[in-house]
């Protein structure tokens, strides 16, 4: 196992902060999490404001 | 007479003329289980002495009169659907010993048709998964080459209809769980629109983007299932399908498709295809185009992010139904869906929140781009099936899922049907991608594709029954 880097120390300490356990997966988690969280933030700088979440997509019959 | 390969249109008719019974059929089928299942690996639970009773109650339907055309069709149901008094794992150990009270919507739909029930089929635990490698239930082999994965996570549905063990079946599909293994394992699968189906009764992965649908041996056996399940469900307020809508995905199944104008995508559906899978797609249009269908390219990379949105939003919402389950009982998980649910923590709230933004946006651009074409044709993989045990990528550029996921974000129909084989003999799937509740176009263009082609009725290699060319149905 390699020596810990900052992200995974930053993995262990969000999941135990949520009481879960993941050091035995926490390295092969690692380079996912990293690409991950990098197309994240690519996403969030071409999002605009005015950009919303989907509406209602759904026409409940409860509503109907 | 073998009924393995038939089709329920051809069963139905079978019945009527009186040729065949659901009873023989069902012994038939539950035969080929007993025989072929152990190194397949497609059902969980199978449950005969069930249906030997459904299959009596059929052929007693059948003689009162009933022209249903699923009475009497032996059904494969996936085991994250309940079914009442019968063990429902989702795959898992967790849930192993699991006893549903009550029926899935759509298994309720399809017991009130007097189909059958063969069991429960295999998926990827928790349908977290593209491959239906279970550490709990065993890897669900591909008939075509039991040393490759079937696809997942519906892989037990795809491998038994591609082995002759079933003639429909259900499946769901959130990342692309009903096409994948549909294309790896050379059967039809329908991804309906969002909605259209209930998902009462269904373990969720992700209630953003989980969708239930038919898999079978054809398109016309898709439309007919898909046609019998998508109607209202007042006790599901997701489900906004309607009579009137599932009516209509039928209708024009055997019409031409002359004027139909199918939409080529660029990026990032064209990047690393298998050269084999890009020239049987290449291949499947030209067969629409000789049929009058016109071909339009399409800019596609507003879609670029949509493969990045569905993983922040199937790990967000996946990892908030398992959370307890993960803290209490993290040794019950196989070690590959811990880390996949792991991801959901590493998302932030503003994370998931832009991936629903990037949702909205995904859903904008697709239906500007159908205002140019009547329907989107891509490979349904980039890879024919894989070997059992190689990774599977979460990267867009090389995930096997990179091609079906974006239209879980959007919500269209999506259909995957089979339009070749490579050298090694497997499998090649197309998806035709619809408007949202466009059904009835995407069935349309893959019946017409399917009347000129014959890939549906080759079979696996190895499986010591051949569909009696002597039988005319």
């Amino acid at each position: 196992m390699s020596q810990p880097s900052e992200l995974r120390e930053d993995l262990l300490r969000r999941a135990r902060a949520r009481g879960l356990e993941i050091d035995d997966i926490a390295e092969a988690l690692e380079p996912g999490v990293a690409s991950l969280r990098a197309r994240l933030r690519v996403l969030a700088d071409e999002l605009r404001p005015d950009d919303t979440p989907p509406p209602d997509r759904r026409e409940s019959p409860r509503s109907s | 007479m073998s009924a393995a390969f038939l089709s329920a249109a051809e069963l139905a008719r079978a019945y009527a003329q009186r040729r065949l019974s659901p009873v023989e059929v069902t012994r038939e089928m539950l035969g080929r289980i007993e025989r072929l299942d152990p190194e397949l690996r497609a059902f969980i639970t199978v449950t005969p002495d069930r249906a030997m009773e459904q299959a009596k109650a059929a052929e007693a339907a059948l003689a009162r009169g009933s022209q249903h055309p699923l009475c009497g069709v032996p059904v494969g149901i996936k085991d994250l659907f309940d079914v009442a008094g019968v063990r429902c794992t989702a795959g898992s150990r967790i849930l192993a010993d699991h006893i549903a009270d009550r029926d899935a919507f759509v298994v309720g739909r399809l017991f009130a048709a007097g189909a059958v029930s063969l069991g429960k089929q295999n998926l990827h635990e928790f349908a977290y998964g593209l491959t239906n490698t279970n550490d709990h239930w065993g890897a669900c082999r591909n008939p075509w080459d039991r040393e490759r994965v079937s696809g997942g996570s519906s892989g037990g549905a795809a491998a038994a209809l591609a082995a002759g063990l079933c003639t429909l079946a259900l499946g769901t599909d959130t990342g692309g769980s009903i096409r994948i293994p549909a294309s790896a394992c050379g059967i039809v699968g329908l991804k309906p629109t969002y909605g259209m189906v209930s998902r009462r009764g269904a373990f969720p992965l992700s209630w953003s983007l989980d969708h239930v649908g038919p898999m079978a041996r054809t398109v016309e056996d898709v439309a007919t299932l898909f046609s019998w399940i998508a109607v209202p469900d007042s006790e599901d307020p997701w489900c906004v399908a309607s009579e009137e809508r599932a009516a209509d995905a039928s209708a024009d199944l055997r019409m031409d498709v002359r004027g139909l104008r199918i939409g080529m995508p660029g990026t990032p559906f064209t990047e690393a295809i298998d050269s084999e899978v890009a020239r049987a797609i290449e291949g499947a249009v030209a067969v629409l185009e000789a049929l009058g269908a016109r071909r339009v390219a399409l800019d596609t990379r507003a879609l670029a992010s949509a493969y990045t949105a569905v993983h922040a939003i199937v790990a967000s919402e996946a990892g908030a139904i398992h959370e307890r389950w993960l803290r209490e009982r993290p040794q019950d998980y196989g070690v590959p869906i811990r880390q996949s649910l792991s991801y959901g923590f590493q998302v932030s709230g503003v994370d998931y929140v832009n991936a629903r933004r990037e949702q909205a946006r995904a859903i904008l651009a697709l239906e500007g781009l159908f205002e140019q074409v009547d329907v989107m044709i891509t490979a349904t993989l980039p890879r024919t099936a894989l070997p059992i045990g190689e990774p599977t990528p979460r990267e867009p550029a090389t995930a096997w899922n990179r091609l079906v996921s974006p239209f879980n974000l959007t919500g269209s129909p999506a259909l995957s049907l089979p339009c070749g084989f490579d050298a090694a003999g497997l499998p090649i799937g197309m998806q035709i991608v619809g408007r949202a509740f466009d059904e009835r176009t995407v069935l349309q263009v893959g019946a017409a594709y399917e009347r000129e082609t014959s890939w549906n009725q080759r079979r696996p290699p190895g499986l010591d029954e051949v569909r009696s060319a002597a039988v005319d149905v």
